[in-house]
């Protein structure tokens, strides 16, 4: 992409810029141009009284693929819709490259999008569907034939190009939105819950390959998803939302391994969350006395909590072993269900007070599973791997 | 969206199926069908002869059943056998299909106390005349402030775009041609004067309505302000204060009689005597040619007052000066060529 | 790349088929109803239609060769059906909008709209025709407009003029055009015009690519009953149109109810419905290509 100033008409690649990108062969298409950052700045989006987007602001790196992650219902689809130009935020900036965009329309933003149904014409075959952004731009007829040619290799469906939409299987359609929103040579390309319709194994397939192809074209990407496995495959970062606010937004290493809140230790992966009191805290680390009779030491994210606070200490089942002796900082208690899951088994683990403990356990080949009964020690594997959090109100 | 389609579509079939069967509900035996003409016309029928029928008869029952007089004769030709309808209102051209289609059984004359009452025009054996109808030049008196007293006065270049007429399809548009060639040197056998006088009338025409009933809407509407109408059809604007007036021709008012007539086959043949006895009484045709009726009476011994004295005629013999009668005989053997005549040539 | 199946896409394919079975069994009272109540009296009037004379003594073509051998009564043919194109043009350039404000508006909007819509329709036709009398009067709402305005100097002549009558049988049939619209433009997928925005068209270039051809199907209904109805729309021709244009309707009724000639209202009736099925079947011709072209 061209140097982009703020002060550009907002059709965005201007008819001759589109002839000549259009002219690119595929070996060109596949050259890495580079990506553009883009920000968004406090953005904040109300619906009437409800606000659907509270104050997120995110630094998006040029050639990154980003994932917003979250329950339906979170803002992650107004954030999308807003960066594409189909709504207006109430307040808050969107800057695409180093040009602010809030006045521009979807045209002028230089964004290809793939919607969650691919939203393909119906009536237009495969091949005008691929043409129609470069025919809206202006670009000449040849131009446009040769670039809906590459396109079409690219995504490989150049034996389809007659068909129309309803022929194609949904792995098919998605790939003519994809090439329909990439003939454009957009500096952003944006997913909306691009898997979704897809059955599982499908999905895999095209998670390869639309991951390939941004690492080719190093284009700047945004995907929407509620998934968090897709989340964490696919995405350089991702940015967890929650009723409208960013809760962390960092790598999947990050959000995995080092959740920030309590939502996003709950909502990435699956964690064990257990009630006690803190007894000692200093810096980031505090000791928790839990309910099920242990003393244990978490990192404490956001620091604020202090001696005889009540907390919540998360741990993931898989960060948690069955110790064979005892030792401090273990929880006691009896196996009370056995889920063997091919590579590992799952233990529910009933606490002293009654609560219940999940832990994962590597599963050996003809090893007897622990019998419900069997009294268990389960031990962190580092304090690093548990984090506690004040109790949010209402809970 | 409150209202989906389908209930829509539901309710409209109930609507379509109750309007196309309305003899769903009946259960009783057949009634007396007196077939009236609509509007004010059944009103006055069932205010003033029902109540003096009913008391002649001892209460029999009666259905009124308004419609044209060319409606009466397509039920009743299309089921000659057992007819709908009992009693037939007729307008001059249609009593003629009546006769000759021989859709009508004669009226009982011996039997009648009424009939020899009757003015002599009105003396008809198949069927006596109950009412006359007249036609003159209806005017806004707002805009027109001389009262015109000759159908020469529609020509009159102030009317300019002020004129109505109705087209040939209503007997008073084929009665206001017939009069024109009339007053011109044609008659009912030669219409040609009328339709060169028509075609000098085009600059003053505002409208053509499709039927008198329209043409009488037309003076609310303001659209015309004068016109050649119907006595009768301007007293109900007259009664809803729309400034209209009626005035006689010099040359003389079209009278049409409205004759009564017992449908061949009738099973009530007795009762429907009876009802023509009623409406021809001096006592009901005095009632009805009171406010706010106005209908102009057959009746020999009804004393004429009111509007009627003063817009129609004071009395009888005056009445019998001033009614022009047309030959419909001779009018319905030309009134398909003149209907289409008219259909080619006048256009507004 | 793994073979890529769809069952999903196939499977609703294959289950909308419905199996035959004894269901049409119910259509059979509507059946004998078309029977008794349409195609018989519809017969009787192809019968009627081939007496020679008015008296109906003897048989010939001789109705048929009076209607086509006057140029006036194939200038009454051509005016109707052209009565027919320019109410339904009319009625789909301001219909489509509205439909389509509809499809944009929130639920208490569409409450409103779909009222203001449906209200024709639960109103008799008369009266709504003689609203447009009212309307249209030289003392009538329009008239009284332009001369307080100062527009026109003396009142227009706008009742029982072709252009009065085209306005009123624009509104009276406006629910016929406006609904199929609704139905088709709600199932529009509204991602398809983010998508057309987002690629670089305009708004109109959205509306003529994308709304508009895959619409068509709500516009042939439309405009198929629009067009019926209005060619045929009698009460309204002869009010609002006067007692000097002569369309098909009055044209038939006049020569029954008033000259009594059945034999040529009959044949006439059978060339004005010969020649509406004609154009109803173009419409048809016009809605299976659009439908082949949208759900190929």
């Amino acid at each position: 992409m061209a140097a982009l100033q703020s002060t550009r008409p907002h059709r965005s690649p201007e008819p001759q810029t589109a002839a000549e990108t259009a002219a690119g062969t595929a070996s060109e298409a596949t050259a890495k141009p580079a990506g553009v950052a883009v920000t968004l700045d406090g953005i904040t989006h109300r619906f009437g009284a409800s606000t659907a987007v509270d104050n997120v602001t995110l630094e998006i790196k040029a050639g990154e693929l980003v994932a917003l992650l979250g329950p339906s219902g979170c803002g992650k689809t107004t954030l999308l819709r807003i960066l594409a130009g189909f709504q207006a935020q109430t307040l808050g900036r969107v800057v695409i490259g180093d040009r602010v965009v809030d006045s521009l329309p979807p045209a002028g933003r230089g964004v290809g999008i793939v919607f969650q149904n691919y939203a393909l014409f119906p009536h237009m075959t495969v091949a005008q569907n691929v043409a129609y952004g470069l025919e809206a731009r202006g670009a000449a007829r040849d131009a446009v034939r040769a670039r809906v040619e590459a396109m079409l290799g690219l995504v490989k469906l150049d034996a389809m190009r007659d068909r129309f939409p309803k022929q194609l299987s949904g792995g098919q359609q998605q790939r003519v939105a994809l090439a329909r929103a990439l003939a454009i040579q957009p500096s952003i390309l944006l997913l909306d819950e691009p898997f979704a319709a897809l059955d599982k194994n499908l999905r895999l397939d095209m998670q390869i390959e639309i991951k390939q192809l941004q690492r080719r074209f190093g284009i700047t990407t945004i995907m929407v998803t509620h998934d968090q496995e897709e989340a964490l495959s696919m995405a350089d970062r991702i940015a967890v939302l929650s009723r409208g606010k960013l809760e962390q937004f960092g790598t999947p290493e990050d959000v995995y391994d080092r959740p920030g809140t309590l939502f996003v230790n709950g909502f990435v992966g699956s964690a064990n969350q257990l009630r006690g009191r803190v007894v000692r805290a200093s810096g980031s680390v505090a000791e928790v006395a839990l309910e099920a009779g242990t003393v244990l030491t978490a990192v404490t994210p956001d620091a604020a909590l202090a001696a005889g606070d009540p907390a919540i200490l998360c741990v993931r089942p898989e960060n948690l072993r069955l110790a064979t002796e005892a030792a401090p900082q273990q929880i006691v208690g009896t196996v009370d269900l056995a889920l063997p899951l091919g590579p590992v088994v799952v233990y529910e683990v009933r606490t002293a007070d009654g609560g219940k403990v999940k832990v994962t356990e590597p599963r050996v080949a003809g090893a007897a599973l622990r019998a419900p009964g069997t009294p268990v020690r389960l031990q962190p594997v580092s304090p690093q791997t548990c984090r506690a959090f004040a109790v949010p109100a209402g809970a | 969206m409150t209202l989906d389609r389908r209930q829509i579509l539901a309710a409209g079939l109930t609507l379509g199926a109750m309007s196309l069967f309305p003899g769903m509900s009946w259960a009783q035996a057949r009634k007396l069908v007196f077939a009236t003409f609509t509007g004010s016309w059944e009103e006055a029928h069932r205010d003033v002869i029902v109540p003096h029928f009913r008391k002649a008869t001892g209460n029999a029952d009666i259905a009124l059943d308004p419609m044209l007089s060319v409606d009466m004769i397509a039920k009743v030709s299309a089921a000659k056998a057992n007819p709908p309808i009992d009693v037939m209102l007729m307008d001059p051209g249609p009593r003629l299909s009546v006769i000759g289609q021989d859709l009508a059984a004669p009226f009982p004359v011996d039997d009648s106390k009424n009939y020899k009452d009757l003015l002599p025009v009105a003396q008809l054996p198949e069927g006596p005349g109950i009412f006359f109808q007249a036609v003159g030049i209806t005017y806004n008196p707002e805009k027109v402030k001389t009262p015109p007293t000759s159908w020469d006065d529609l020509w009159k270049p102030e009317y300019k775009g002020r004129v109505g007429i109705t087209n040939m399809n209503s007997t008073l548009g084929t009665a206001f041609m017939v009069e024109l060639a009339k007053t011109r040197g044609g008659g009912e056998n030669d219409i040609e004067p009328a339709f060169a006088a028509l075609k000098e009338l085009q600059p003053n025409l505002g409208a053509v309505a499709p039927n008198p009933g329209a043409l009488a809407t037309l003076f609310q509407q303001g659209q015309i302000d004068i016109s050649p109408g119907n006595f009768n059809a301007i007293q109900i604007l007259r009664a809803r204060g729309v400034p209209v007036e009626f005035a006689k021709p010099k040359t003389g008012t079209i009278a049409f009689l409205t004759t009564a007539h017992i449908t061949k086959n009738s099973p009530n043949a007795k009762l429907a005597a009876a009802l023509i006895e009623s409406a021809m009484a001096p006592e009901v045709q005095t009632k009805l040619m009171q406010a706010p009726f106005y209908v102009i009476p057959t009746n020999s011994k009804v004393q004429m007052d009111g509007d009627i004295a003063r817009m129609i005629a004071k009395d009888q013999e005056e009445l019998k000066a001033s009614f022009v009668f047309h030959d419909w005989s001779v009018i319905n053997q030309n009134r398909a060529g003149w209907i289409e005549r008219f259909n080619k040539e006048i256009k507004v | 790349m793994t073979a890529i199946t769809a069952p999903g896409l196939a499977g609703p394919a294959t289950a909308a088929w419905p199996r035959i079975g004894r269901e049409w069994t119910l259509a059979l009272p509507l059946a004998a109803f078309f029977a008794v109540f349409f195609v018989t009296p519809l017969l009787l009037l192809v019968a009627v239609s081939l007496y020679a004379d008015a008296e109906m003594t003897r048989f010939g073509l001789d109705q048929y060769i009076r209607f086509f051998g006057d140029t006036f009564n194939l200038a009454v043919l051509g005016s109707t059906l052209l009565l027919g194109v320019k109410v339904t043009a009319l009625t789909l350039l301001f219909g489509y909008p509205l439909a389509w404000l509809y499809t944009r508006s929130g639920p208490r909007m569409q409450s409103a709209l779909i009222l203001v819509i449906i209200l024709p329709l639960l109103t008799s036709v008369v009266v709504r025709t003689f609203a447009w009398i009212v309307i249209l009067g030289r003392d009538g709402i329009v008239n009284n407009l332009l001369l307080s305005l100062g527009l026109a100097e003396t009142p227009l002549r706008l009742l029982y003029t072709e252009g009065g009558l085209v306005a009123a049988l624009v509104q009276v049939q406006m629910p016929l055009m406006v609904l199929p619209l609704i139905t088709t433009l709600s199932r529009l997928d509204p991602n398809l015009l983010d998508a057309s925005a987002a690629l670089g068209a305009g708004p109109w270039r959205g509306f003529l690519k994308v709304t508009l051809p895959l619409s068509l199907p709500g516009i042939v209904a439309g405009c198929l009953l629009t067009y019926a109805a209005a060619v045929t729309a009698f009460i309204t021709q002869s009010l609002v149109g006067g007692g000097q244009m002569l369309f098909m309707p009055q044209y038939i009724y006049q020569q029954t109810i008033t000259l009594h000639n059945w034999p040529f209202a009959a044949a006439i009736s059978i060339v004005f419905m010969m020649s509406v099925l004609g154009v109803v079947m173009l419409f048809n011709l016009l809605g299976r290509a659009s439908k082949g072209y949208v759900h190929a």
